[in-house]
């Protein structure tokens, strides 16, 4: 009976985890140290500009994520354009010993030639802030802090060719030019972030 | 060139040998659908798994023990893969190491938010999934990331002592 009692109190602490930010919510964790792959320190509010901040969880082995890193320095280009910040966030934290870590992060930068900031999130504390569970997944802030889209990057990871619906990248130029973003949530599969 | 060899002796190995299952290439509506017309169990476990999803795949032997502790008028499970066309090779050679039995499923390519929306509207599209449905194809109980056998158990019972 006590075993019983044991595990529904572990059931309860597991399911007690940050939720998935809702639309409007406010940018949290805003002021963690990241880690850049250029070694230097940097956080959100550096990383945000005039229109506000794109947050990408992803990491080096996600086979989802390497499907739509293709579109990465596309996104990069986009917000650069729209004058909004991009960063991607590696929370693996239970990898970052290993396949994920600042030494894998900076080769998989180079070889897929990210023009954009790839940080390190220790100990996985934006993900668990964000209440972020998957690679990948992206949040996009204006610039009151505030979520406007969350979710996909597009409807089709295998191919950018067969691309029908281009959430983000739509989320990008309504939000750069100040026009209402036509969808604010979407889903997709993919990897779990590897919590310590 | 290794590629190549890889392939060939996957499909060697697979042509040699004989299954205990059958995986159907299914829409979430097609999934449906054929659990109403074939299931008996009170309850269905479908769990959502890739076989690149390392979380997925370790707590894989627990699912499958599951098969062996309940009597299937109680619990029916039915594993449902993600995976990529290209992998439907692995998803048959993996279900074949883990001794699968009976019928199961890969997810047919694309339209994945309404596949993700028509399994659970409340899962973010993270893997492993496991979503316990009683026999109307109601969900009744769901999780998302890995878990152990206990809290496999413990969801189980605990709706087959309601259900009394």
């Amino acid at each position: 009976m006590i075993t019983r009692f044991m595990l529904l109190f572990a059931i309860i602490i597991f399911n007690a985890q940050a939720r998935d930010l809702d639309i409007n919510a406010k940018l949290p964790g805003g002021d963690y140290v990241l880690q850049n792959i250029d070694g230097k320190n940097t956080s959100l509010d550096k990383l945000k500009k005039a229109n506000g901040v794109l947050v990408i969880f992803s990491c080096n082995t996600c086979p989802w994520v390497i499907r739509w890193q293709d579109r990465y320095n596309l996104i990069s280009a986009l917000s650069k354009k729209n004058d909004i910040g991009f960063v991607a966030v590696n929370s693996n934290a239970r990898l970052h010993e290993s396949v994920d870590s600042m030494d894998e992060m900076i080769y998989h930068a180079a070889l897929n030639e990210y023009d954009f900031p790839y940080v390190m999130d220790e100990d996985a504390k934006l993900a668990k802030a964000f209440g972020a569970m998957k690679t990948p997944h992206v949040y996009l802030f204006d610039a009151n802090d505030r979520l406007v889209y969350t979710g996909a990057i597009d409807d089709n990871a295998k191919s950018a060719k067969r691309v029908k619906k281009n959430y983000l990248m739509d989320a990008l130029s309504s939000l750069g030019s100040g026009k209402n973003i036509a969808t604010r949530k979407t889903k997709a599969l993919g990897c779990s972030i590897k919590f310590n | 060139m290794k590629k190549y060899i890889n392939i060939i002796l996957v499909i060697t190995q697979i042509s040699c040998s004989s299954y205990d299952f059958n995986v159907d290439t299914v829409t979430a509506d097609q999934l449906f659908k054929n659990i109403r017309k074939n299931n008996s169990s009170e309850y269905i476990l479908i769990n959502v798994w890739s076989t690149w999803c390392l979380p997925c795949v370790e707590e894989f032997p627990y699912i499958v023990n599951l098969e062996n502790q309940y009597d299937s008028k109680d619990l029916d499970v039915v594993f449902l893969s993600t995976d990529w066309d290209e992998n439907s090779l692995e998803v048959k050679q993996f279900l074949k190491e883990q001794n699968v039995v009976g019928q199961h499923y890969r997810k047919k390519e694309g339209d994945d938010e309404n596949f993700i929306n028509a399994i659970s509207q409340s899962w973010s599209g993270v893997l492993p999934f496991t979503g316990i449905y009683d026999k109307n194809l109601n969900l009744k109980a769901y999780w998302e990331g890995k878990r152990d056998e206990n809290f496999f158990k413990f969801k189980i019972d605990s709706l087959l002592i309601k259900k009394g």
